[in-house]
């Protein structure tokens, strides 16, 4: 894994916030237009719409990370060397949630995760980060972040949980080699 | 005038128009994802990349890349992928399936490819389990796990990959999760970049007939000591392994493979000259 | 003193021992020296079961015309030792004009040998090598042979000082004073014709049906060969492995045939032409792999040197009963090409051709040989190269949506090698679209399936596709090994029959030829199929494919023993005059 838990250090220089900042929503991006494509492979066309929003929700919120940050040169970093908490930048979808018959529910649920886990990551960037510039900027990032969770859980509320027999298909798996 | 430095390769320009057939959930989508993000890090040219496969959800991984590929047999895959390298050393060779495809019908394979060291990175996507057939025990599965052409379990203990590779003689062995793309493709780029033969376990879960290894995620684990280039403390740290140690467990200096075709065509007129009376 | 042997163009001789004896070494110094003199001859080896001390035979033809068969008897018989000889029964005909040389010390003559009513002389053979220090009885019989068959001393000293030079001089005098101890005893001995006129000037060559594979795929641009061993087809991988190294290419040995044919085949697809050489139980491995690069498109050869079937078989023993392994073993429709070599050195041609065809195609081609053209020491003339190139059609730049399996009219579809940008595709084995993409629609499948057919059937294989000779209103179809003995039988008869016989030896075994079989056909009443295998595997696939007369005789038996040229003229004489 690339980092070991409990040593999670957020202390940024300008360009490495907007580096994460914008990793996070590029990799959103990513991780929601596999996704979308996903649904659509197995005919999950509710929320396969869901998760084409997001992924442009995200472009936009990558779009205007970039503007903040201008001609600020931002640091290449290798896959690894970007510092999360976790395994993954906070919005990367987990894929033990990601089923081909989920609910809208659930994939809001998986979403709404997201963006309560890049709230904290910016929160606790905002905390430990040095440069008043810095500290600043990531709590407007942990506001943004704030807004998105505050949507999922608006959005959620327009669904209800999934049944019991969610997952239930008549039809077995095919082997198709 | 203005010349552009040409910017970085990014994972999703080794992206194909191919949609994945994997259910959605299955660990190999990370796993395609680390590789992207591997050779995206390497700054490896898309055309000089073959990505060699035998047959399994995990197999069809060539077409999901926009690389030189070859869907080849079941079990296959690693004598396709020597073909490929020792023809061509000029590209760089990963050499991808599953548990069933990589153990089983292809176990005799891994045996030789790991000695004949030639320099390839073999990746498999371990979910114990064949898939592709709609849930039968592999190699890998352990011994209990109930299904329908082995009821109650096949009561044969499971094979440990790393071990064998260890001691078949590979020169790179590791063991990787599908839920940590990022810690994936570093070690997917250690193997990549480390010469000879490079084995990678990479424990990818299998969403539709495992729904049991969602758990691996809270089961898996930093190894708790840098790689070894000694084999034998490899070996002793591997006897003792859990399963769910995740890093480079061994980076050996065998010399790889020389014996590659050449750049020169050199046919000598005077071959015919040893038949003369 | 010994009576005139041999009585027409060439001479048999057989020599037999047992194991460590050095029959098979004096064999092939006897040939060589025959060569020296400007005979053309073969030498075969025949041994027994065991490993080391088994017994051994070297059989040996000689004479003033290109030998490519065995004759019906052996002329001469040198027994160093009678251990086992009952095994060579079979391989060893005698009649009474036969003349069997043996050494008292070893034992009085075995009753079948006495029994087919040969001469016979006694030769001290082992008593005269142990008047020389380091003497040995083999020499001793090879002057004598070389006597016999009217080789001069000379000619048989050059070819063993050559062989044994490198043992040191004292071997090579000891040697040379037994081949003139025997070659003594040997008397008026030139009872052939006296020596041909040394004509260095047309030097010939020496080689096996197995070296000259190796030298056809060297020739036809094989790079790459992948190796397992196996009876009677490893020394085409021994022979190549040196050479491919320093012809720039490279072999590699794999664990198994499985690993052998998907080797060549990723080499291949990496762009370099590519082959592997086994025998039956490898082939049956390899059938999967075969499919495979039908399916993918992709150019490779396997040489297989046939031997007695079917599993294990009779590895040391040829046998012409893998035509329908070659042919139908492929699972699905999966147009291929089978050719087959009919001489050692058609082994050269056969297969540089076959590695042509296999690049033009992008499919796979069998060669097939057999253990009589493989291991068979032949002496032939010089082997001249043609120009059979491997030669693939690559893609090398494209738009959007390259279509690696194309439509094309010749079925043929431009390859794309790795490394070329923007080309990029997946190889598979997996049905396709011309994107190659996997497909399981029914457009894509026939299309693909007509255009592997398509490019298989619309080839130019031009005059190549068969060996045809003389004319008549009989023919005889063979293929392979067969064919000498065929073309030696209806030679005989040609002499003293009105009826003509027209020899066709099939060399393009699959794809099916009707046309050409149709035009060369045209004339002809009666054919009789002629091949060495127990179920007539050729003649039921041409039954299946091609327009044959009514009237049909089939000859078929399997090996391990060849067909006589007398069987067949006997089978023929008969025929014609039904």
């Amino acid at each position: 894994m690339s980092k070991a838990p409990g040593t999670f250090s957020p202390s940024f220089s300008m360009a490495e916030l907007l580096v994460h900042a914008l990793a996070i929503e590029l990799e959103a991006v990513q991780s929601y237009e596999d996704l979308t494509q996903q649904m659509k492979q197995c005919g999950n066309d509710e929320v396969a719409d869901l998760f084409e929003k997001m992924s442009v929700l995200e472009a936009e919120h990558a779009e205007r990370i970039r503007q903040i940050a201008g001609d600020i040169e931002l640091p290449e970093l290798a896959p690894w060397e970007y510092r999360w908490p976790g395994l993954e930048s906070p919005e990367n979808i987990d894929l033990a949630g990601v089923h081909y018959l989920m609910t809208p529910y659930q994939a809001l649920t998986l979403a709404l995760e997201n963006e309560m886990n890049a709230m904290a990551f910016f929160e606790a960037a905002a905390n430990e980060c040095t440069d008043d510039r810095v500290r600043s900027l990531a709590q407007e990032f942990a506001d943004d972040e704030r807004q998105h969770v505050a949507w999922m859980q608006d959005w959620l509320t327009k669904y209800t949980p999934p049944d019991a027999d969610w997952d239930y298909d008549p039809d077995p798996p095919a082997a198709i080699d | 005038m203005s010349t552009e430095t040409p910017r970085k390769p990014r994972a999703s320009d080794y992206k194909s128009d191919t949609k994945p057939v994997w259910c959605p959930g299955c660990g190999d989508f990370h796993v395609l994802l680390s590789l992207r993000k591997a050779v995206a890090q390497m700054g490896l040219r898309p055309e000089e990349i073959a990505v060699i496969s035998g047959i399994g959800c995990s197999s069809r991984i060539p077409a999901y890349m926009n690389c030189y590929g070859f869907h080849g047999i079941h079990g296959r895959a690693l004598p396709l992928a020597t073909g490929v390298k020792v023809a061509r050393p000029d590209l760089t060779v990963i050499c991808a399936g599953g548990d069933g495809d990589g153990f089983s019908i292809g176990g005799n394979h891994l045996l030789h490819a790991c000695r004949r060291n030639v320099d390839i990175t073999y990746v498999v996507m371990d979910n114990e389990v064949y898939g592709m057939t709609k849930g039968q025990p592999s190699p890998t599965t352990a011994p209990d796990w109930d299904s329908k052409i082995a009821p109650g379990g096949t009561g044969i203990s499971p094979f440990y990959p790393l071990v064998i590779a260890l001691a078949s003689g590979a020169n790179f062995v590791a063991r990787a999760f599908s839920g940590d793309p990022k810690g994936t493709a570093k070690i997917l780029v250690d193997a990549i970049t480390h010469p000879g033969f490079s084995f990678v376990q990479i424990l990818s879960p299998c969403v539709t007939f495992r729904p049991d290894q969602r758990e691996w995620k809270n089961q898996v684990h930093p190894a708790p000591v840098k790689p070894t280039s000694d084999a034998s403390q490899a070996a002793r740290r591997v006897m003792t392994d859990d399963g769910f140690n995740i890093g480079v467990l061994y980076k050996g200096s065998r010399e790889p493979y020389q014996q590659y075709v050449g750049q020169e065509n050199r046919l000598d007129r005077d071959i015919d000259k040893e038949f003369l009376l | 003193m010994s009576d005139q042997v041999g009585n027409r163009d060439s001479i048999s001789i057989a020599l037999i021992g047992k194991g460590g004896s050095g029959v098979l070494t004096a064999g092939e110094m006897l040939l060589t020296a025959a060569a020296g003199i400007g005979r053309y001859g073969m030498m075969i080896p025949v041994v027994g079961p065991q490993i080391r001390g088994g017994e051994s035979a070297a059989l040996l033809r000689l004479g003033k015309s290109p030998v490519n068969c065995l004759d019906d008897y052996y002329d001469v018989l040198l027994a160093i030792d009678w251990q086992h000889a009952e095994r060579f029964l079979e391989d060893i005909p005698l009649d009474a004009n036969s003349l069997v040389v043996t050494d008292p010390s070893a034992g009085a003559v075995p009753d079948f040998i006495a029994a087919t009513g040969a001469r016979v002389h006694e030769l001290e053979m082992k008593a005269l090598a142990e008047s020389v220090t380091g003497g040995r009885p083999n020499m001793v019989a090879l002057g004598y042979a070389a006597g016999i068959a009217g080789v001069p001393e000379a000619a048989l000293l050059q070819a063993t000082e050559k062989k044994i030079e490198g043992k040191g001089r004292d071997a090579v005098n000891a040697s040379n004073e037994c081949v003139r101890l025997g070659y003594g005893q040997a008397a008026s001995g030139a009872a052939n014709d006296a020596a041909a006129t040394d004509d260095t000037s047309n030097r010939r060559w020496l080689l096996s049906g197995n070296h000259a594979a190796g030298l056809g795929a060297l020739r036809g641009g094989i790079r790459f060969a992948a190796a397992y061993p196996i009876t009677p087809a490893t020394e085409i991988l021994e022979w190549l492995a040196p050479r491919l190294h320093d012809a720039g290419g490279t072999l590699v040995q794999a664990e198994d045939e499985l690993a052998s044919i998907n080797m060549a085949i990723g080499a291949s697809y990496g762009g370099i032409p590519s082959l592997t050489a086994t025998s039956g139980p490898g082939l049956s491995l390899m059938i999967e792999g075969l499919g495979l690069a039908v399916g993918a498109e992709i150019p490779v050869v396997v040489i297989n040197v046939m031997r007695g079937g079917p599993s294990t078989g009779i590895p040391t023993k040829p046998e012409q009963s893998d035509f329908n392994a070659a042919v139908y073993g492929l699972h699905g429709d999966a147009p291929h090409i089978v050719v087959a070599a009919n001489s050692v050195t058609d082994s050269v041609y056969t297969t540089q051709w076959a590695v042509h065809l296999a690049e033009a195609m992008q499919v796979p081609v069998i060669v097939l040989s057999d253990q009589f053209i493989g291991q068979a020491s032949a002496v032939v003339d010089p082997i001249p190269a043609i120009n059979f190139l491997a030669k693939r059609k690559l893609a090398r730049n494209a738009g959007k949506n390259f279509e690696r399996y194309a439509l094309t009219a010749d079925g043929i579809s431009p390859m794309p090698l790795p490394g070329t940008p923007g080309c990029q595709y997946t190889a598979d084995g997996l049905e396709h679209s011309t994107t190659a993409n996997p497909s399981g629609l029914a457009k894509d499948h026939v299309a693909q399936l007509d255009k592997r057919a398509r490019k298989i059937d619309g080839f130019d294989y031009g005059q190549h596709w068969a060996d045809i000779e003389g004319d008549g209103e009989l023919a005889v179809l063979t293929w392979g090994s067969t064919t000498s003995t065929v073309r030696e039988a209806i030679g005989r008869l040609s002499v003293d029959l009105a009826t003509k016989i027209k020899l066709i030896s099939l060399r393009l075994l699959l794809p099916a030829q009707p046309q050409r079989m149709a035009d060369t056909l045209r004339g002809v009443e009666r054919v009789m199929v002629i091949e060495q295998n127990h179920s007539g595997q050729l003649y039921r696939f041409l039954r299946a494919w091609y327009d044959l007369p009514a009237d049909v005789q089939t000859m078929f038996r399997p090996g391990p023993s060849v067909f006589r040229p007398a069987q067949i003229s006997d089978a023929l004489r008969n025929w014609c005059q039904q």
